[in-house]
């Protein structure tokens, strides 16, 4: 916490990718000031939406952050870590189907379902992660691919707990015992999920700025010499799979309320796809840029996707192609660009991109 | 990749633009509007009324898809495009594969329709069930079969027209039992259906003083290669095969059944969806002889389904299948129930699907709604090569199931 004074971190949300401060200090306070007013804006603008926006809208808007929560906890492993995962889903799913069965067995009084989904998610991550940190590039790969479509089994064969192919039904978010009423539900919704949300995305904010999260930065770029200078990669790998695990859980038991049925899908391969996605058309390592992409990954799969006759799939493949070839560090890049359009400093995840400028 | 000034700035603008249209054709009223909100089509007793078809048009499932809007729209087609005196503007929406595609895409529908007509994924259903409730509109199923779903997760709004997954298999049961065939191996896939087809085969099967040779379940959707099962059906001394499968793994494993020489000497019998529609086709010779049970075929002896099957044939150049028949007595049900209530709501529709009795011009023969879900005739088929072509014939009548 104590990095966030201090102003060698201080570092603008687009250039977030880099672990160096991009600016002299006698700017960086202005700037501070500066960036922070568009967070402030966007923040005030959410609040207000449901005043403003339809009931659909707000309803894929609530989609959007719960599965844009889930995309910033995969960046943290992604964008920040370097970890590349495969099988994320899987900590989505467990805490999907602990606050099913929270708000099942015991409460569906928030927030109690989603802290346990949280939680489950975490010890889910700290079982798996212990074994799945220590491979690195493909081995990781096809280890995390394992993890998601074990957990993915487990939900479809253990069906006296999870109820199978069918799912699982969970009662609506509700304080304390009685539902939202019917008008407001859609709205009281949104505005427990922004709630929870903008908590969520302001701890992973404040731990990828944090001289934890600079080095994981620092693993991620080249872990070699992280090792020479006394730290112990592993055990940094583990917590950010464990903390990344965690908000994973949380994501999923935002997600058990707001849609009201789990099921094996939610922990499958193809929901880790589309999130990965999300990164790759958001730009990773900014934590803000994936929340963006899987907002377009929701509004062309879960609000045009159904009146394209069947073509869904192909428009939500056909924007991935373009995005990659117009935009190669997503709407991230774009905003670098007006940034600073002619110093345009290349510190992509991308490999070949340094070589290239 | 270094892109030039101006297209930068024009990717930009393009970007804003397209942002910015998304976010107007977004707007409307706010959802804190509470009785604004519910413009739902027509609504009161005039004017067309507004029917969500819920049918899969992406994944695995799109062949039932474009049967079940087939078959809504021929009985439209035939009726003016009315509904209960009413014209009726069919929104289609996909489901896709899953209940992640699926649930969504209801969620959204539903406060633009009256009633929503479909859906084939029993997870998608069960998923939205209680949104029925709260919105109080009306779900008419066109295919999934989850028992719960007029059972254990039923309310007042959620009705269905096709079957649910104990019906066939129960038959069947206790078909076999009453023909002293000796003992009987289950195999299906390893997933709700599956199991629920088990168990009420199983339950009516030993009821009759049948017993089980064994029983296995097999990887759902991603079996390819049945032979280790073949095997374990084969040393297990039955007498006969059980099975449910549909889709792609009807065709393999009825293949493999016939290659692995198990036909002739262990005949297989199965819930109906075995040998339905398409999937014949891929099967060939290997399903000739297979029996199935199912409430419906295109070989039913009765006029209306005489006329249905010319029907669908002329304007679809195939035969109809049980899925496209389904939903053609979907619309039929509806325009009773809408000509009875003279209304769209949700309560009166309920009332009115309540008192509607027997829908006896049917296709599949006279049934009756019995707990939301059809009490109906289940047929003895057999698959028979006819010129060339494979039909399930019929056998014989079994009687009518209703809720089990």
């Amino acid at each position: 916490m104590s990095a966030t004074a201090h102003p060698t971190t201080d570092v603008p949300p687009s250039t977030g990718s880099t672990a160096v401060p991009a600016s002299p200090p006698s700017s960086s306070r202005r700037r501070g000031l500066l960036g922070a007013l568009p967070p402030a804006v966007v923040l005030v603008v959410l609040a207000f939406v449901p005043f403003f926006l339809a009931e659909d809208p707000t309803n894929i808007l609530t989609r959007i952050l719960v599965f844009g929560l889930f995309a910033v906890s995969l960046d943290l492993l992604v964008g920040i870590t370097g970890l590349p995962s495969l099988g994320h889903a899987a900590y989505f799913g467990v805490g999907a189907y602990t606050a099913a069965l929270v708000a099942d067995h015991w409460t569906p009084s928030a927030p109690t379902p989603v802290l346990m989904a949280a939680a489950a998610g975490a010890v889910a991550a700290v079982l798996t992660g212990w074994l799945a940190v220590r491979s690195h590039g493909v081995f990781f790969l096809m280890l995390t691919l394992a993890i998601g479509e074990i957990t993915s089994q487990l939900a479809l064969q253990l069906d006296d707990v999870t109820g199978g192919s069918n799912g699982m039904s969970v009662p609506s978010v509700r304080f304390g015992s009685e539902p939202f009423d019917a008008d407001f539900r859609i709205a009281y919704t949104y505005w427990y999920v922004l709630v929870v949300f903008v908590i969520a995305f302001a701890a992973m904010w404040l731990i990828a700025r944090s001289p934890f999260g600079l080095a994981l930065r620092g693993i991620r770029d080249n872990e070699g010499r992280m090792r020479s200078l006394g730290y112990t990669p592993f055990r940094y790998k583990y917590v950010a799979y464990v903390l990344a695990g965690g908000f994973a859980g949380l994501a999923g038991g935002l997600f058990a309320q707001v849609n009201r049925l789990v099921s094996p899908v939610d922990a499958g391969f193809a929901l880790s796809a589309i999130t990965l996605l999300a990164l790759v058309l958001g730009g990773a390592g900014t934590l803000w840029g994936p929340v963006l992409g899987m907002a377009v990954v929701v509004i062309v799969r879960d609000y045009y996707g159904p009146d394209l006759n069947g073509h869904g799939p192909l428009v939500l493949g056909i924007v991935f192609v373009i995005a990659v070839y117009v935009l190669p560090r997503g709407f991230a890049g774009i905003a670098g660009l007006l940034r600073t359009p002619r110093r345009r400093r290349d510190r992509s995840i991308v490999p070949g991109e340094e070589r290239a400028a | 990749m270094a892109l030039p000034d101006l297209s930068r700035r024009q990717l930009l603008g393009a970007v804003g633009v397209g942002a910015g249209g998304l976010a107007l054709s977004a707007c409307g009223g706010g959802s804190l509007g509470g009785d604004d909100d519910d413009n739902g089509g027509g609504g009161g007793s005039d004017g067309p009324i507004r029917v969500g078809l819920v049918i899969p048009q992406a994944g695995v499932y799109t062949p039932l898809g474009v049967d079940m809007e087939a078959g809504w729209q021929l009985w439209l087609d035939q009726h003016d495009g009315q509904i209960g005196g009413r014209d009726v503007e069919t929104v289609t929406a996909d489901e896709g594969e899953g209940p992640d595609t699926g649930v969504p895409a209801i969620q959204q529908l539903i406060s633009d329709v009256d009633v929503v007509v479909g859906i084939v994924n029993s997870a998608t259903a069960l998923g939205v069930a209680e949104l029925f409730a709260e919105e109080q509109k009306v779900l008419l199923i066109g295919n999934a079969g989850a028992v719960a779903l007029t059972g254990d997760a039923s309310n007042e709004y959620v009705w269905r027209v096709s079957f649910n997954n104990a019906q066939n298999s129960y038959a069947m049961g206790e078909y076999l039992a009453g023909q002293d065939i000796g003992s009987v191996f289950i195999i299906c896939p390893d997933y709700a259906a599956g199991q629920e087809n088990i168990t009420a085969f199983t339950e009516a099967f030993e009821a009759g003083g049948g017993t089980i040779a064994g029983t296995a379940l097999t990887p759902f959707g991603t079996t390819q290669d049945f032979q280790p099962f073949l095997s374990q059906i084969q040393g297990s001394g039955a007498a006969a095969t059980f099975c449910f499968y549909s889709g792609g793994e009807a065709v393999t494993f009825v293949n493999q059944y016939d290659d692995f020489g198990l036909k002739a000497s262990i005949p297989l019998y199965g819930s109906g969806f075995l040998t339905e529609g398409s999937v014949l086709e891929g099967q060939g010779p290997s399903a000739v002889g297979i029996r199935t049970t199912m409430q419906y075929s295109t070989e039913l002896d009765n006029e209306a389904n005489a006329e249905f099957v010319q029907a669908y044939e002329e304007a679809n150049g195939s035969l109809p299948t049980v899925f496209a028949m389904s939903m053609f007595d979907a619309a039929n049900v509806l325009d009773r129930a809408v000509t009875e209530a003279g209304d769209v709501s949700g309560d009166a529709l309920v009332e009115a699907l309540g008192g509607l009795g027997a829908i006896d011009d049917s296709p599949r023969g006279s049934w009756e709604f019995e707990d939301q879900n059809p009490k109906q005739t289940i047929y003895l088929r057999e698959v028979v090569d006819e010129g060339g072509t494979l039909i399930n014939s019929v056998v014989e009548e079994l009687g009518e199931y209703g809720t089990i």
